[in-house]
């Protein structure tokens, strides 16, 4: 098989058939892609199938989680990496164990809570909250009305440590990623990229909209779990006039 | 202990970073040049992943306060070795290790990506399994931090090497080796042409993160970018952003992204990244998984030779 090259493997939940693209990324990494089961699915809400997709990744990470050669287990949205070591003397097709995985697999339901993010929107703190406001056609005021009214599921964390990627924003506030990422974007940062919110929890550079900040601290070494939001949880962002 | 003098501005600790907890988000970070890394602490009978000093660039002044086999490797700097006594300075050659002795001052000079590697390694607590500075979560490594004058470091046990040894470096020629990604189809035909026979230029805005190209060609890329979901990243990695010029993602690059990827560099070339200079220019060549797997044993196996040449000739 070429490495530009793919194959699907279909599963069956709840009377969905839900598709997935897997291939190879370089020597030592294969990627499953269900993304192409969004809005495809006859009759069914692609929101929901999101999440159904979302809750098979997450168990098949559980599963999948210190197999020996797996360097890395990375759930992304509605799509799964394996790092691996090539190397490695148990040396398993890596796509075929993707592709059984996500056929004859599960759903994981983490035990959830809902964590309430105070945010100060705009100014300073949100220098592209005009931009965003711009872009959807709505005023300032109606941004963060949206962006606050909306309950979020963390789907996954990646980017930075206990950076959670967040799924609910209301369309209206979809925006695409900046030409080219900013080379420093503040700690607590509130942003927007493409149809995806999060908090940066650290200072970096970033190619994200950034609306507002949030002073909550999301990753800490110390604490167990290090990281504040994990995959399951809800999230409520709520607007204050003061950090 | 070895105290910092002078840190330069940019020298970090590092070892082979930190893989198995990037569903948290956290990033590898490790040596640059895992390569020069395996060699600097081989030579000094350390673990090929103990904690060394990585150095982007001089001057560096380290004071020992006590016996310890020392190496430089990774990019040719400039170092001599002063003893306390003032009996003179003498240069230390690019990967041959010399034993410092209570009172001498190694002085290192000029940039690039080089390792300094002591006899015992850097000791220093491991956090989430490793020693490596994660600069962007502040965690790791000395403080989170990088290191800055004054600093005191303390160094493992002492093993029983006796005689100067070494290895001579191969350069970068500047060939980096990659495989493309499935969204290279999305990629128009001039663009997929111009990945391969383009001189890339390293820019200055080049970082620990990622080795920011520019050869003067933008890639276009024609799928759907702007709602394209996030998925698992590495080092290797070539994202392309809307710009079109390719950034290679390095030991501390975020563990997720959504730009288009092109190709992955192989795991073998990664260290030529990290020895080319910004303003110096590279070539990716066309490779596949096989050849890529096929040179990762190789670098393996020369390593394993020399750890062997070494036990033979330079232990009592």
């Amino acid at each position: 098989m070429h490495a530009t090259e793919g194959k699907t493997v279909d599963c069956f939940h709840a009377g969905l058939c839900l598709t997935a693209r897997l291939y190879r990324m370089g020597e030592r990494a294969v990627v499953l892609d269900a993304n192409i089961t969004q809005g495809e699915q006859n009759g069914s809400n692609p929101l929901e199938n999101i999440i159904t997709v979302q809750r098979r990744l997450w168990w098949m990470a559980n599963k999948l989680a210190g197999r020996e050669g797996l360097v890395d287990v990375v759930p992304g949205m509605n799509n799964l990496t394996l790092v691996f070591d090539p190397l490695a003397s148990k040396h398993p097709d890596w796509l075929d164990v993707l592709g059984n995985h996500w056929e004859f697999g599960d759903e994981a339901l983490p035990e959830a809570q809902t964590i309430t993010l105070p945010v100060r929107y705009g100014d300073e703190y949100g220098p592209d909250l005009t931009a965003v406001a711009a872009h959807s056609g709505l005023t300032e005021r109606e941004v963060i009305d949206l962006h606050t009214d909306a309950d979020y599921l963390v789907m996954f964390l990646g980017f930075q440590p206990g950076f959670a990627y967040l799924n609910g924003l209301p369309e209206q506030l979809f925006m695409p990623r900046k030409e080219t990422p900013e080379l420093s974007v503040a700690a607590g940062s509130v942003g927007i990229g493409g149809s995806q919110t999060a908090v940066y929890p650290f200072a970096s550079p970033g190619g994200w909209q950034i609306i507002g900040r949030c002073d909550k601290t999301l990753f800490d070494p110390q604490r167990e779990p290090a990281s504040l939001m994990l995959p399951g949880d809800y999230v409520k962002f709520i607007a204050v006039d003061t950090l | 202990m070895i105290r910092i003098l002078a840190a330069g501005p940019h020298t970090s600790i590092q070892d082979r970073g930190r893989t198995g907890f990037r569903q948290l988000g956290i990033s590898e970070s490790g040596a640059l040049d895992s390569q020069a890394l395996a060699y600097g602490n081989v030579l000094v009978g350390n673990p090929q992943n103990s904690a060394v000093l990585e150095i982007m660039a001089g001057p560096v002044e380290v004071a020992f306060d006590c016996n310890r086999w020392i190496v430089i490797t990774g990019a040719a700097m400039q170092a001599t070795i002063s003893s306390g006594d003032n009996s003179g300075e003498k240069p230390l050659t690019m990967g041959w290790r010399l034993q410092a002795q209570p009172g001498d001052v190694l002085r290192i000079a000029g940039s690039g990506v080089s390792y300094l590697a002591i006899e015992g390694g850097i000791d220093v607590p491991a956090l989430f399994k490793s020693r490596s500075t994660d600069i962007g979560a502040s965690m790791g490594g000395w403080h989170g931090r990088l290191l800055k004058k004054g600093d005191v470091l303390s160094a493992g046990k002492q093993k029983s090497l006796h005689k100067s040894m070494g290895v001579r470096q191969t350069p970068s020629d500047g060939i980096v080796r990659a495989i493309p990604c499935p969204d290279y189809l999305q990629f128009d035909p001039g663009s997929q042409a111009a990945l391969w026979n383009t001189a890339w230029r390293v820019t200055p805005q080049s970082n620990r993160m990622g080795c920011r190209l520019d050869g003067g060609n933008k890639l276009v890329y024609s799928g759907e970018q702007s709602t394209r979901p996030s998925q698992g990243v590495f080092p290797g990695v070539i994202q392309v952003p809307p710009g079109g010029n390719p950034i290679v993602l390095l030991a501390d690059a975020q563990t997720t992204g959504g730009y288009p990827v092109i190709a992955t560099v192989i795991k073998a070339d990664l260290w030529k990244l990290a020895q080319t200079a910004a303003g110096q220019s590279l070539q990716f060549r066309e490779s596949n998984a096989e050849e890529a797997v096929a040179a990762l044993r190789e670098e393996k196996q020369r390593l394993r030779q020399f750890q062997s040449v070494l036990k033979k000739h330079g232990k009592h």
